[in-house]
């Protein structure tokens, strides 16, 4: 048989398997809840990996990916596996992005599979994260599979988790399975269950070509490859496609599918999950949600659910050391190369003279971004305080939206602005709902309803403005409940607010990249801490520098950094001055690194002050 | 006057690496438990300075260490070859450290017999939480019984040296160390140096840092008590001549240490030893067995050569000048050394450091104000 021999050989072969022998899944799991850990035993078990080749978590592949103990960008791995009925089917694992930043990504990615496994650690029950993706996963009309993980281990609930996955999300029995992925516990029956339990892909295989672009990475020898599934029809190697929302066009170089290394086959077809790469260079040509069809034989309708990828959450970002900045743009065109929802556009501020304002999809995007820069690019980085987006309605009819504080117009041009508010969903132990209460409402944010999950675990749901949601909002919430609480939040709307912009001087100048915008009953007393954690950052300098909050021309709140009294090596070094001299440049160098505004010296971290706020408060000097 | 000419007279500075006991804040290359190497190690040294000496020389310093752990006879060894190898002053100042304790009348009369002009006594404080917390192993009796048996055995300039800012000082305890320092039976030294204690990484008392067992002064304390012992010295009519340093009249300064902050020329021997000859400074082999192979197969001793440009030569003559608060840096002897004007190659940061009140400039010299006193690592590091 030629399909025995080109799997001996291993290279190309025509991967077709029947429609109803396809799975395609993904797994939803909050955050160490054992993902990584199931999805390798998933890559053992069917012999896709050996395990002595394993990798440990090979899903996660870039190194920032594991130190946060999340995955980023999302993977599809096939696998191949014969079921309890003697038949073999094609299983594709595709990984979706664990943060609430990413939560289209989720969505398209989920798009693209017809089942999913939830995998909930047996000692710590459902959280807010995962509930938001299993709520996705319901609306795409996914079967889902509950796998309980641990259950080995100590402190180990499994029926009580079962209880509260029936309770939230109404499974049968045998749609939950116990199982122990680091032990290997329960794989066999995880895998039966997904055979089982979900259904087939459903497209039509001779309709024209419709595959939905998943996700998408920059590969500097093929150029962008898309991860699709094939919703309808088939695409042949030797085919020329296009994308109906960008409208661009390009020659398949190459597709195949990925088990886990990429190998490269004839054709993708109907309900098959795979890759695609094409030579086109940049990543917003192949955006995740997209729609590839045969330039030959176009598709009238694309996949639904296409949506540009919307930046959130924006900050400045500027090179400490002004020579970088050509460095710094390098950098960013490069990370945009694999990011499409990266945004950036030069900016330049009075105080830290030129960068870029990026636009990132949440906080969390914002942080990655910024240590990849510092990591691969060796970029001593300046950050601003993070904003959101504001719609301002002039009274000269005209509406402008901002990104940046110190950009709001003179507030007698200005008739409304409106701001981002967000639904937001907490899942916490019932005994911090009276914290986690008090915390939202301090920050602007009103209660809507509130579920018992369980007679311990309560979701709340509130609404409140995403300026508020990206000031530290999430540690606070995590210290104030012990750790226990998670959070998932959404676009819900713009709403007018009554905001004011709020300025900072330093030794008497405006200090732009310090301005913030804030609503009118808090500006008093964000400007007394944003001046007292100031007065904390800024290192004394020879002479005293005042700070300054104003509103307007109006001053609100004001500290003093006092003049430095004493530094002064009186220590005997003998004749060694060369350790004398060198403990003093360096000490200039500590001084380098922070950024001249005016005559004072401002730290880093001074530019992110806005976000300890909450901090300051509650530790006075230390 | 700073900075020297190039043709004055070198110091001698010999490095004496044994300890007893190490002290929890030191980060000075010694060693404890090696003490039997001495012999060898006075031997190598008169081996290195006869070989390697030559030349004028103004001054003799012994650091450590524990200089004072060398009998009279081993130091005779070493101050008879530094005067067959260098040409030495008649009137040369020879310095000792020495540790409060363990020593006799014999000792103090032996050292003073080989020539030994001036102890620097390793007092530290007198106060007894103070002498616990910097682990040393003396009472402030000993100090006291020290300074009286150099004083016999006829060692008319005495040095005390002091550390204040050290975890639990209070002002008071601060004030009573100065005032025992000025009444001292016998009368006051004729010189001290008095160190702000500077937690070195590394080191016991970091780690005891660390763990929260010991805190630190702020600061502003420590400005507190710095400015005290200039207070309470300058009304007892001393004179604040270095930073560090106070002498009782102006006859009395530190006259090796002098070489050091006017960018002067110095021989270096011993283990870890720094010198700095030409346009070079050199560093010994910091292991005392090392150094002593070095030594005894006839190899080079040094470790480390430093080349100073002209650019790190102006820097260091004003990072080092500048610390000599009534003397400063003198346009002239700048000139003379490096062939620049003053003006020319620092006016700017000097006009700025004038401007913010932390230099006094008048065309002839510049020096520290009280304040840039205070601020001298700021100031210095500006013509780095």
């Amino acid at each position: 048989m030629s399909v025995d021999a080109s799997l001996l050989v291993g290279t190309s072969r025509d991967a077709r398997v029947p429609l109803e022998r396809i799975r395609n899944f993904s797994i939803i799991a909050h955050i160490d809840h054992g993902k990584s850990t199931l999805a390798d035993r998933l890559l053992e078990f069917t012999g896709t990996v050996e395990s002595r080749q394993m990798v440990q978590q090979l899903l996660d592949s870039m190194d920032l990916e594991r130190e946060k103990g999340i995955t980023i960008k999302a993977r599809a791995v096939r696998m191949n596996y014969t079921a309890s009925d003697g038949l073999t089917y094609q299983l594709n694992l595709i990984d979706t992005p664990g943060h609430v930043d990413f939560s289209y990504e989720v969505s398209r990615s989920l798009a693209a599979c017809e089942g999913a496994l939830l995998v909930v650690d047996a000692s710590q029950g459902i959280e807010a994260q995962t509930l938001a993706n299993v709520y996705l996963a319901l609306e795409q009309s996914l079967a889902i599979i509950a796998v309980i993980n641990k259950i080995d281990l100590p402190g180990a609930n499994p029926e009580g988790v079962r209880q509260e996955v029936e309770n939230v999300i109404g499974l049968l029995d045998d749609e939950v399975v116990l199982a122990s992925a680091k032990s290997g516990v329960g794989i066999p029956d995880v895998l039966e269950a997904v055979v089982k339990h979900m259904p087939a892909p459903s497209g039509d295989p001779d309709a024209p070509a419709r595959g939905l672009i998943f996700d998408s990475h920059y590969d500097p020898y093929k150029g962008v490859i898309a991860y699709v599934k094939m919703v309808d029809g088939s695409i042949r190697n030797d085919e020329r496609i296009r994308l109906m929302a960008s409208g661009k066009e390009a020659d398949v170089l190459e597709l195949g599918f990925f088990s886990p290394d990429m190998r490269p086959v004839d054709g993708l077809y109907c309900g098959e999950v795979g890759y695609i790469a094409t030579g086109l260079k940049v990543v917003k040509d192949l955006q995740v949600g997209d729609t590839i069809t045969s330039a030959m034989r176009p598709a009238q309708d694309a996949v639904p659910g296409y949506r540009p990828a919307k930046p959130m959450v924006f900050a400045g970002l500027y090179p400490v050391d002004s020579e970088d900045y050509p460095v710094l743009r390098d950098a960013l065109d490069r990370l945009n190369l694999n990011d499409a929802s990266l945004v950036y556009e030069p900016e330049s501020s009075a105080a830290l003279g030129f960068g870029f304002r990026a636009g990132f999809l949440g906080l969390l995007h914002m942080e990655i971004i910024q240590e990849r820069l510092e990591r691969e690019y060796k970029l001593d980085l300046l950050t601003t305080a993070p904003s959101v987006e504001y719609e301002v309605h002039m009274r000269s009819g005209e509406t402008i939206v901002i990104d940046n504080p110190s950009d709001l117009p003179d507030p007698g041009s200005i008739d409304e602005i409106l701001e981002p508010w967000m639904n937001l969903t907490v899942i916490v132990p019932a005994r911090y709902i009276g914290n986690v209460m008090e915390l939202v409402t301090a920050r602007r944010g009103t209660f809507k309803e509130m579920t018992y999950l369980d007679e311990d675990r309560v979701q709340l749901n509130f609404e409140m403005p995403l300026g508020e949601v990206i000031i530290d909002f999430y540690d606070q919430l995590k210290s104030r409940t012990q750790g226990y609480a998670s959070l998932d939040y959404t676009f819900k709307a713009l709403l007018p607010s009554d905001l004011v912009k709020l300025d900072v001087l330093v030794n008497g100048i405006a200090v732009d990249a310090l301005s913030i915008i804030t609503h009118r009953d808090e500006a008093h007393s964000r400007g007394r801490e944003l001046v007292n954690a100031l007065r904390r950052l800024i290192p004394r300098q020879m002479f005293d520098v005042p700070i300054q909050a104003s509103i307007g021309s109006r001053i609100v709140a004001r500290e003093t950094v006092k003049a430095m009294r004493k530094n002064v090596l009186a220590k005997c070094y003998g004749g060694d001055i060369s350790r004398k001299r060198k403990l003093l440049e360096k000490q200039k160098e500590g001084k380098a690194r922070m950024k001249m505004v005016g005559s004072v010296e401002i730290p880093q971290e001074a530019f992110m002050a806005v976000l300890s706020l909450n901090d300051s408060a509650q530790n006075p000097k230390s | 006057m700073a900075p020297l000419p190039n043709d004055a007279p070198v110091g001698i500075y010999l490095h004496i690496p044994f300890c007893h006991h190490i002290c929890p804040y030191c980060d000075f290359n010694t060693f404890r438990g090696l003490e039997s190497l001495i012999p060898r190690y006075v031997d190598a040294l008169v081996r290195d300075i006869e070989s390697n000496g030559g030349g004028s020389a103004q001054t003799i310093y012994l650091g450590g260490g524990t200089p004072s752990l060398l009998s009279p006879q081993q130091l005779d060894r070493i101050l008879t070859a530094c005067r067959n190898a260098f040409e030495l002053d008649p009137v040369a100042e020879i310095t000792l450290e020495a540790n409060p304790n363990g020593l006799d009348a014999a000792w103090f009369e032996g050292v003073q017999q080989v020539g030994v002009n001036r102890l620097s006594i390793g007092t530290q404080t007198f106060d007894r939480k103070g002498l616990r917390v910097l682990g040393r192993q003396h009472e402030a009796a000993d100090a006291i019984a020290a300074v009286a048996m150099a004083r016999d055995a006829g060692i008319g300039n005495l040095s005390l040296d002091l550390i204040f800012g050290w975890p639990g000082q209070t002002v008071d305890r601060w004030k009573a160390d100065l005032e025992q320092l000025l009444t001292l039976p016998g009368g006051a030294p004729e010189h001290c140096s008095l160190y702000s204690l500077i937690v070195e990484p590394g080191t016991p008392m970091a780690d005891a840092v660390t763990r929260g067992v010991l805190t630190v002064l702020d600061d502003d304390t420590t400005a507190d008590l710095y400015e005290i012992a200039m207070d309470t010295l300058g009304a007892a009519g001393w004179t604040h001549y270095e930073i560090a340093n106070f002498a009782r009249e102006p006859r009395f300064l530190g006259r090796h240490n002098l070489v050091y902050w006017r960018n002067g020329a110095y021989a270096a021997f011993g283990a870890g030893a720094h010198g700095r000859i030409g346009n070079e400074r050199f560093m010994n082999h910091l292991k005392p067995l090392t150094w002593i192979e070095a030594v005894e197969s006839g190899a080079s001793p040094v470790s480390n050569v430093e080349h100073l440009s002209p650019e790190i030569q102006m820097g260091e003559t004003m990072m080092l000048g500048l610390r000599l608060l009534g003397e400063g840096v003198s346009a002239a002897a700048f000139a003379t050394r490096h062939g620049v004007a003053l003006d020319e190659r620092f006016g700017a940061q000097i006009e700025e450091l004038a401007a913010l009140g932390l230099v006094d400039w008048d065309d002839e010299r510049v020096r520290l104000t009280h304040r840039g006193t205070l601020l001298a690592n700021d100031v210095c590091a500006r013509f780095l």
